[in-house]
């Protein structure tokens, strides 16, 4: 009797592969061979480097329009306080779109919970927080309305302080807007202050140098801008800006304001005053050197 | 045993005619019993022998190959079943076309092996013709060790039904 397995093994020892069919694959195999080398040859790059390259590539692109899209939309490259009592601030993105705001006070966090300007334009924005039902109780005859702007870019500094002036919540309630240094931003967040307020805080501490940082965070704009008024009254300089409160803004150096005729050795390079008489009239005012020199105007165009 | 290829560089001519001399009996036989039919065949050698072409790994020995070739062939052959573009066959048909050189005897057991079902014949085949083991087979196939042994068994049991109490 023939074992199972050596019948099977018979039997699959009769198939075999044809000599035509041995042949037929190995011009096959010829062939493909002939065209993997045109194309490795054409590549300049063998498979696996190419392919690493490939993807070495489509990461960086990956990183790159996720960095991009990351610079467009969510890096701020501007910032925009709102000062009156209500401290708020504005972080923009290169579209000019609000991407955060933030309250340094309680009466701003009141103010934001009434409204909300997250994603849109700055004026916008402005418009929409200025004319808020929370705003009202403290836009008063002598409230001193202060928008302060801060970038790196001098074109879009110049143009967006032009358009805070120009708009109505700036014209309406006689407001001023101011530029500051970008690098002041952290430092003001960092004393817990808004941009605007920590400007004022700068400039009173040249006329009142035990004043601190907790005592501006409980006065209002209008308080603070009162005060440096008085001082600048008191030493017989009058610039010549009444804003009704007595108050006007000054700001520190930025170092790079070319062409502005505003640099000031002391850290203080303009300020925007207010005229009650004439309201929405934003204007930059050269720093003084000293707390005596006046300002002088820059007035936006209406 | 040659390592891999290194660099991209596809196999050498020498190297890939050699490898159709010692291993297309083995696949011409697996795709008989998986396919039955001669056109299907000669596309599954083209597929097995260009994945070897470009194969960029290395072998640790020549069991090694042979097993690559298997499971390249068996994983082939279930492919071109499923793919739309097999062509039309007909049970035993590739068998019909060899049945002249083959000896009754041969034909009729080749017969019984093909008639079985699918999951039984990549095992009989490879223990009883290859002579791997159950532990081996199991690794090939992807397949538990025990599960092999019972695949073993049970085609075991329909071939002596078919082919007769005597074997």
């Amino acid at each position: 009797m023939m074992r199972q397995d050596n019948r099977i093994r018979e039997a699959f020892d009769c198939i075999g592969a044809s000599q035509e069919l041995k042949a037929s694959t190995k011009e096959f195999l010829r062939d493909a061979r002939q065209r993997e080398a045109g194309r490795a040859g054409g590549r300049g790059l063998s498979r696996p480097a190419f392919r690493l390259a490939l993807g070495a590539a489509g990461a960086m692109l990956t990183v790159f329009l996720c960095i991009s899209a990351y610079a467009l939309l969510w890096m701020p490259v501007a910032y925009v306080s709102i000062d009156l009592n209500p401290s708020l601030e504005l972080e923009l993105n290169r579209l000019d779109r609000v991407i955060a705001v933030r309250a340094y006070n309680g009466d701003g966090q009141g103010i934001l919970e009434g409204v909300s300007v997250k994603g849109m334009r700055y004026e916008d924005a402005i418009e929409s927080i200025v004319g808020s039902e929370g705003m009202q109780p403290y836009l008063t005859q002598d409230a001193a309305l202060t928008f302060t702007v801060a970038t790196d870019s001098a074109p879009r500094e110049e143009r967006m302080l032009e358009d805070i002036a120009r708009s109505s919540g700036c014209v309406e309630h006689g407001g001023v807007s101011v530029r500051a240094d970008m690098s002041l931003v952290e430092e003001a967040h960092g004393n817990g202050l808004s941009l605007g307020k920590y400007l004022a805080y700068q400039v009173l501490l040249r006329y009142e140098p035990t004043v601190t940082v907790e005592d501006c965070h409980e006065m209002s704009m209008s308080q603070i801008s009162g005060r440096i008024e008085e001082h600048e009254h008191g030493a017989n300089h009058g610039n010549g800006h009444d804003r009704g409160h007595g108050g006007h803004e000054t700001e520190p150096e930025r170092g790079d304001e070319a062409g502005t005729g505003n640099e000031m050795g002391n850290g203080i390079i303009d300020e925007n005053s207010r005229h009650d008489d004439r309201p929405g009239e934003s204007s930059t005012v050269e720093p003084a050197e000293q707390p005596t020199e006046h300002p002088t105007e820059h007035h936006a165009e209406q | 045993m040659r390592g891999g290829k290194g660099g991209g560089a596809v196999r050498s001519e020498v190297e890939v005619d050699s490898a159709v001399e010692r291993y297309s009996d083995m696949i011409r036989r697996i795709c008989l019993y998986h396919l039955k039919n001669a056109a299907d065949t000669e596309d599954v050698f083209q597929t097995v022998f260009l994945k070897y072409l470009l194969h960029e790994g290395s072998f640790e020995g020549p069991e090694h190959e042979k097993a690559w070739f298997i499971r390249v062939t068996l994983n082939a052959c279930r492919d071109y079943l499923k793919s739309f573009f097999r062509h039309s066959a007909l049970p035993l048909e590739e068998l019909a076309e060899e049945a002249a050189s083959i000896p009754p005897e041969q034909t009729e057991v080749l017969e019984a092996v093909l008639a079985l079902p699918a999951k039984y014949r990549d095992a009989i085949y490879l223990h009883y013709y290859e002579g791997y083991s159950a532990a081996e087979i199991g690794g090939i196939l992807g397949k538990k060790e025990n599960t092999v042994y019972s695949l073993l068994g049970r085609g075991r049991a329909m071939l002596r039904k078919a082919l007769g109490g005597d074997i």
